[in-house]
């Protein structure tokens, strides 16, 4: 596993609300992910730096 | 990045936040959703207002609210977030329409010398290609990746 540097960029978290994760199952974020799906088996992934 | 932004609530799983935009059409609820895609390690970003009546999320809308900057970089709090938590992956991200495209292309670009240090920005061409990202270049999507410290 990569080992990225902590710092204060992240997000300002103040509170943790187990129901957002219902979102994950919505048929609006499986449209989106199927449309990043056609996206992504057509053109596929760039050539990142080693 | 340690630009203005609003506090998040971030699901169990850290693939999901909410937080609420305030403006000058008063208060709006937004969601950002990290999914998975067929590809493994890709996750693919989605940013939506909430819908108060039903709960769902709806990225048709525009909001206007004089804020894009703040909820912008917002959304790249997260992302801060979520390669914190999870390294390894790539994020994938397509603006609903081409003016909310071309809005998140100038986000980056304004804030490019931000991000090169802590991510590869790619960009996907109109000619269906990947290109490292380029602020003269005219694109239908995004790909991200942290990089190695």
């Amino acid at each position: 596993m990569k080992k990225v540097k902590n710092d204060n960029k992240g997000a300002i978290i103040i509170k943790v609300d187990k129901k957002l994760d219902t979102y994950l199952k919505s048929n609006f974020v499986k449209q989106k992910v199927a449309r990043a799906n056609e996206i992504l088996r057509t053109a596929g992934l760039p050539k990142f730096e080693k | 990045m340690n630009l203005d932004k609003y506090p998040v609530v971030a699901s169990n799983s850290s693939f999901v936040y909410e937080f609420v935009s305030e403006g000058k059409n008063g208060k709006v609820a937004k969601i950002i959703v990290y999914s998975k895609t067929h590809i493994p390690n890709l996750y693919n970003l989605v940013l939506g207002d909430k819908n108060l009546k039903t709960g769902e999320i709806d990225d048709a809308v525009t909001t206007n609210n004089g804020d894009s900057r703040k909820v912008l970089a917002t959304v790249a709090s997260t992302l801060y977030s979520f390669t914190q938590k999870f390294p390894d992956v790539m994020i994938f991200a397509e603006g609903s329409t081409r003016s909310r495209t071309r809005l998140y292309k100038i986000g980056i670009s304004n804030h490019l010398n931000l991000i090169t240090p802590d991510f590869e920005v790619f960009g996907f061409t109109l000619k269906d290609e990947w290109e490292s990202f380029n602020s003269k270049s005219d694109y239908s999507a995004f790909l991200v990746i942290r990089k190695k410290k």
